[in-house]
């Protein structure tokens, strides 16, 4: 996209001395989608600019449908920035692609915004599978043991406690379902499975009911000779729909909990030992081995699914009820090229948004460039201490109490830059209408996590109704969080941020 | 074991310049790796210790009838043929004695330039019968990502440093060429693609010596019904036509 800003500048340059910020008051005429766009824009823009939105102040930008004005105002622009396909609806892309001057530049912030440092989150489509994708597996060679490439590793299920059962399965190709752990008719010779030295395989893990859960795996080396050999066990901890960093592990000490990426309850030939060994999340950095004992599985209520019909997997229980699943396979967890468009939520975003912003209007117009970039150096250090701000804020809150209930997907950048847990949501994009079953599961994930609060957006009334109602049924506070527009009280980002993190403090930090 | 009786035989008749290694057992991924600093998809072979990255050139992977499946009976699987048709599926999960095919972004320069994700394409496919790639999600509902009847190119994303498995299906025996391209934009801004031909043989023997009833070679105006066994026509139609049309070569080396 610098490209983008460098082909503008360019065309700019061409047509001369003929273009300058012509406008009704000599302003340079600028049309975003969104209040928050126009906010950043006039912030940086200072008087040379008029910024204003399509979007009127207190709309939906995922619904909103432009009219025939829009598109000449869009006509009339000399700048119009647009966010990301997902916030805005096509119809009003189009509106601004088709209508735009052909000299005006034409932003689409948030995937050029990544070359000035914005952190992007790809969009997930299916929540469900973004959990921890949790296998088994054999490490080491054994040697010191006797083991060949024929010996087999033998690992059991030999204790398990908790509320309900535990289903370890794995669907095959063709659909059909193999219980390698399953207590629902109680832990015996038959819940063990056999794997080749260096192998891992990836499981389906069910609970039945939400709560803590310990479950003790015995390995065993089998060398041919008749004998099983026994290797050490270890005992794993899985938080199920309950809030992972208020459960101690088996061993009582601290807790790792792990909660996203790979993980393989893992029995290493050489060293004997039970450990979970996940992925590195840095690039480049090693995996990393945790005993069982300190391990908390995070198997959090965005995995609740329903039974299905299907006779095959009548084992887990009565078709239509909820379980919570890690699932075998966590691919198509992410819509392939399309990312979360909230970026705005995480504050060093809107810098990067800020300082692109910057650049093309100083492409569009560069006598101003001297008061765009002082602007825009001001309104940085303002940035600067609203993330403060926020982070500090944030911090307060105790880990097991920063969950996010909210009325649509709106708060993962907020969630991934402070520290917070997106917990659920009515739906992942208000232009659509909640399920029976999402309504379930919200009301479930509430239920187990005993939030204190959730959060509508003022600007989703008509949404908020289901939220609302679940909220007053388990009498859970109702709060507000900004997420795609301002209102009365707030017109500003930084006035909208501000009240994001009082808000969250006020309604999650206090005691129950 | 397997493995290695596979390789004597399969470079036993015609052996032309290149001896194409035969994997029909044990863990393979398709995936991007920078090789001389050039953006390249190479398959990981895990079968020797430590890893080789092979090119796709070299390299056939082998269902063998350990791999052969009647179709079921449930309406969702009928994308694989006829409820009870025999088709080869090499699976998600490893099976012994089933080459373990998948695909990753986990190559440290990789995992560490490609900004977000590796878009992978299937650009095209010859071969004797019908490819298919899909996954098993937990109640078994078969997610496709591929499918050789459908228009090309089709796309799937790979998140960056990601390791994935999936289930190949295969439903007649020969060659399959499946045409890959990957395509990743770097956090540098700038973009990089590789396209290249993977060659799958679906049935027992070794690709060498069964007969030939199957694969086509790749190239693009083709007359009708010309069915030639496998690469060893494609690497030896190079090496003789060498200099006079080196058409062939240029594509598959693209």
């Amino acid at each position: 996209m610098r490209r983008a800003v460098a082909a503008a500048l360019s065309l700019t340059l061409l047509a001369g001395c003929a273009s300058t910020a012509a406008s009704t008051d000599g302003k340079l005429n600028v049309v975003t989608t969104t209040e928050i766009l126009a906010d950043l824009v006039q912030q940086v823009g200072g008087d040379r600019v008029s910024a204003t939105s399509l979007v009127p102040p207190g709309g939906d930008p995922h619904s909103y449908e432009p009219t025939p004005a829009d598109a000449k105002r869009v006509a009339k622009a000399d700048v119009t920035f647009t966010n990301h396909l997902l916030l805005e609806p096509q119809s009003l892309i189009k509106t601004i692609d088709a209508n735009a001057d052909k000299d005006a530049p034409n932003v689409s912030l948030a995937e050029a915004a990544e070359s000035y440092g914005a952190h992007v989150i790809p969009l997930v489509e299916n929540i469900g599978l973004d959990v921890l994708w949790l296998g088994l597996r054999v490490r080491g060679t054994g040697k010191q043991r006797g083991a060949t490439r024929t010996s087999s590793v033998q690992l059991a299920a030999t204790k398990l406690d908790g509320p309900g059962q535990l289903v370890a399965y794995l669907t095959e190709s063709l659909g059909q379902p193999d219980r390698y752990f399953d207590s629902t008719d109680g832990l015996d010779k038959a819940d063990s499975t056999t794997l080749p030295p260096a192998a891992h395989t990836h499981l389906n893990w069910a609970f039945t009911k939400p709560g803590v859960y310990h479950l003790t795996l015995q390995g065993s080396l089998d060398n041919n000779d008749g004998k099983l050999q026994p290797l050490g066990q270890g005992t794993f901890t899985f938080a199920v729909g309950v809030e992972p960093h208020s459960v101690k592990p088996a061993s009582g000490g601290p807790a790792t909990v792990l909660g996203d990426g790979h993980t393989d309850l893992t029995v290493d030939l050489d060293s004997g030992q039970v450990y979970a060994y996940s992925d590195a999340h840095k690039v480049g950095a090693a995996q990393s081995q945790v005993a069982a004992g300190n391990v908390v599985i995070d198997v959090p209520n965005k995995a609740l699914v329903p039974i299905p019909e299907d006779p095959r997997f009548s084992f887990l229980g009565k078709p239509g009820t909820q379980i919570h699943q890690l699932p075998q396979a966590v691919l198509g967890k992410h819509v392939h090229g399309e990312i979360d468009p909230h970026l705005w939520e995480d504050v060093a975003n809107a810098k990067a948004y800020a300082q692109l912003m910057r650049d093309t209007l100083i492409s569009k117009d560069p006598d101003g460039k001297q008061a765009y970039e002082a602007n825009t150096k001001a309104y940085l250090s303002k940035l600067d201490e609203l993330d403060d701000y926020l982070r500090t804020t944030l911090a307060t809150i105790p880990p097991d109490r920063r969950q996010l209930i909210t009325t649509h997907d709106a708060f993962g950048y907020l969630a991934s830059a402070y520290d917070m847990t997106v917990a659920g949501f009515v739906v992942p994009n208000p232009a659509q209408e909640p399920s029976v079953e999402q309504v379930r599961k919200l009301s479930d994930t509430i239920r187990n996590l005993h939030v204190p609060a959730v959060f509508t957006e003022p600007n989703l009334a008509q949404r908020a109704s289901v939220l609302i109602q679940v909220a007053r049924d388990q009498g859970v506070q109702v709060c507000s969080l900004y997420g795609d527009a301002f209102d009365d009280h707030a017109r500003t980002y930084v006035d909208m941020m501000r009240h994001n993190a009082d808000e969250l403090k006020r309604c999650l930090g206090a005691n129950r | 074991m397997k493995l290695l009786a596979a390789l004597l035989l399969a470079v036993a008749p015609l052996a032309p310049t290149a001896e194409p290694v035969v994997i029909s057992n044990g863990h393979v991924d398709l995936g991007p790796k920078f090789v001389d600093n050039r953006w390249t998809v190479q398959l990981r072979d895990d079968t020797t210790d430590p890893a080789t990255w092979r090119d796709l050139d070299t390299v056939v992977l082998q269902a063998t009838s350990k791999a052969k499946v009647a179709v079921p009976e449930d309406p969702a699987y009928q994308f694989l043929g006829k409820p009870g048709q025999s088709v080869w599926v090499i699976p998600q999960v490893q099976q012994a004695g089933i080459v373990w095919p998948g695909w990753n972004t986990q190559d440290t320069e990789v995992a560490t330039r490609v900004d977000r994700e590796v878009t992978w394409s299937l650009e095209g496919v010859r071969g004797p019968g019908a490819f298919t790639l899909f996954l098993n999600s937990d109640f078994g509902k078969p997610q496709p990502v591929f499918d050789s009847r459908k228009p090309f190119p089709q796309q799937t994303g790979i998140d960056v440093n990601t390791h994935v498995h999936g289930n190949w299906t295969f439903d007649a025996q020969g060659t399959y060429l499946l045409d890959v391209a990957m395509t990743a934009k770097l956090t540098d801004g700038t973009s990089v693609s590789d396209r290249r031909t993977l060659r799958v043989y679906a049935g027992d023997g070794t690709p060498s010596t069964t007969p030939a009833e199957t694969a086509v070679i790749p190239v693009a105006a083709e007359p009708e019904g010309q069915q030639v066994e496998l690469w060893w026509f494609i690497v030896g139609a190079v090496v003789l036509v060498l200099g006079t049309t080196g058409i062939v070569l240029v594509r598959r080396r693209r």
